[in-house]
């Protein structure tokens, strides 16, 4: 299908862009970027496979209880309800990733996102069985002999079983991870936890074992629009032409002034070591995902040749033109004050929330009764979510009109963490509920007095006449 | 150690139609999972269930699969036409030219 759009037309249009895909093979590096990657790598693969298995009052600490339609993330319960915390933590999330775009650039891209994280997990793999760059590429070439065989099988084995526990690892914050467990390993678990599972391992051996930097470069809609963040102040991993050109190959221990060269030595490691295959000192790039492996090379390098560091460095455009720094300019600053109100907001609805939610809706069958002597009685349903982890018993009153009561029982009790509905009639006299009229319910728990909720709903009588 | 840049290494691109595909699917795949948890947080998949009993979704979980791959299928379709219907007109000897002079 391909072969025949790209003879079709394109072709002319692009000069032959469709080169066979080649593989980039990046060169491994150590230095102090790495050591921090390497650190954060740990650190927050860690955190995702262990989480799962952190109990919290006696039940998993982070659970997304889809079946049951209840999120627990330690202390809190989050009922379908509170769906607007999620929104408000999301939305925090996104403003902190612009905020600290603006001040350090890609910093997620290198160190935090998964895309980078598991790449850099199976790279480690393929680095463990395959050797070094020269190794693999060499491998590669070879014809295939049984040595090529074992290598590139163990490989696949040690990437398949390292997706497959991602996979399961993932469902598990989904349904409970000891459940799941059990229920895989004796093969009895539903048709939808198998395909998850299948489905997320698959797209973490497809992303972090096949496509890699591709992903940043083409698919990453954060990559495109990132630079949208970047200003004159933003950190950025870049060259220093000022000081590097003309490069220039020399031999040890000479004096680059005399031979009229900078500092560069154009021994290309900075090349060599990017994941995503670029030169820095072209100048910045969409493709650079920040990772300063390039720095790491080159201070190696510069060590070795007895120069100082920092020929390719976390720079801004400003330093570079020898300008002065702002850390806070109109972008930050604007960013942060969003996400301070953003984090307020949440915290203190988070810390006024009440344990229980109320809805009463009114019945839409008959807008009332006429039960004579006692007046006009209106019917309701009431739902009563008990959001806490014990069971409350709850007292409900009305009030709104003069002489309004409640004519069905009054309290009753909640088991934890469910829902109870009850039909509620309310009735009220005649000179009181002629017209539409606003009533208000009040629900109190009767053994924890500061448990209340109130609730608007109407009242309908009688048209004036 | 310093070894000269390899000759045949160059960077890799995916042809157009790969960069087409990865991309819408993507995009795709990421708001269809945005919207199923705006849907699914204010219905539940059973509440649907009873509604039109449809027989084949027997639990909440194939409930949220049926709904997220059912968005995904959408905003793919949506994607892809949208990439068919604006992609850049071809010039060369099979592109439509008007007539000189």
């Amino acid at each position: 299908m391909q072969n025949s759009r790209n003879e079709s037309g394109s072709k002319y249009e692009y000069g032959n862009l469709y080169r066979s895909e080649e593989k980039i093979y990046p060169r491994e590096i150590k230095g102090r970027f790495s050591n921090f990657r390497r650190l954060a790598i740990v650190v927050l693969l860690g955190l995702f496979y262990v989480m799962p298995w952190v109990t919290w009052d006696g039940r998993q600490a982070v659970l997304f209880d889809l079946p049951a339609r209840k999120f627990y993330i330690f202390g809190l319960t989050l009922w379908p309800q509170d769906f607007i915390y999620l929104a408000l933590l999301l939305i925090i999330l996104a403003v902190s990733l612009f905020f600290f775009t603006a001040i350090a650039g890609r910093v997620w891209c290198g160190f935090a996102c998964p895309q980078t994280v598991w790449t850099e997990a199976f790279i480690w793999i393929e680095q463990r069985i395959e050797g070094n760059r020269s190794q693999r590429m060499k491998l590669d070439k070879a014809p295939w002999t049984a040595d090529k065989i074992f290598k590139k099988t163990a490989k696949q084995f040690l990437w398949i079983t390292l997706a497959l526990y991602t996979g399961y690892t993932f469902v598990g914050y989904f349904v409970d991870i000891r459940d799941l467990s059990v229920t895989l390993a004796t093969f009895t678990a539903g048709p939808w936890e198998w395909f998850w599972v299948l489905f997320y391992g698959f797209a973490t051996y497809g992303n972090a074992g096949f496509m890699r930097e591709q992903v940043c470069k083409y698919m990453c809609p954060y990559a495109r629009f990132q630079s949208s963040m970047f200003d004159q102040d933003t950190l950025i991993v870049t060259y220093d032409p000022e000081r590097g050109e003309p490069r220039g190959p020399r031999r040890r221990g000479t004096e680059p002034r005399e031979l009229g060269l900078g500092d560069c030595i154009d021994c290309t490691m900075c090349v060599q070591v990017c994941p995503t295959g670029i030169d820095i000192r072209k100048g910045l790039q969409y493709e650079c995902i920040a990772c300063a492996a390039c720095i790491d090379a080159c201070d190696s390098v510069m060590d070795k040749m007895e120069y100082p560091r920092g020929l390719i460095r976390y720079s801004t455009e400003n330093a570079l033109e020898h300008k002065r720094y702002h850390l806070w300019r109109p972008r930050t600053i604007v960013y942060s004050m969003i996400l301070v109100a953003l984090l307020t907001g949440l915290v203190s609805s988070l810390a006024m929330t009440q344990p229980v939610i109320m809805d009463v809706m009114r019945d839409r069958n008959t807008l009332y009764r006429d039960i004579g002597r006692a007046g006009i009685e209106n019917s309701y349903t009431m739902r009563v979510v008990n959001k806490h982890n014990r069971d409350h018993t709850y007292r409900i009153s009305v009030s709104g009109l003069d002489g309004i009561t409640i004519r069905t029982d009054t309290e009753f009790s909640v088991p934890a963490e469910s829902v109870h509905t009850l039909p509620v009639s309310v009735t009220a006299p005649h000179d009181a509920a002629a017209g539409g009229n606003v009533i208000e319910f009040r629900l109190q728990s009767v053994d924890d007095r500061s448990i209340a909720v109130v609730g608007e709903s109407r009242f309908r009588g009688p048209e004036e006449n | 150690m310093n070894t000269p840049a390899n000759s045949e290494e160059k960077p890799v691109e995916w042809s157009r139609d790969t960069q087409k595909y990865a991309v819408l699917s993507w995009i795709s795949f990421l708001s269809a999972a945005a919207f199923s948890v705006v849907l699914f947080a204010f219905i539940d998949p059973l509440v649907i269930v009873d509604a039109v009993n449809v027989q084949f979704i027997e639990s909440r979980s194939s409930g949220y699969a049926i709904g997220f791959f059912f968005l995904w299928a959408n905003a793919w379709v949506a994607c892809w036409y949208t990439v068919r219907l604006i992609r850049r007109k071809r010039r060369g000897p099979t592109a439509w030219k008007p007539e000189q002079g």
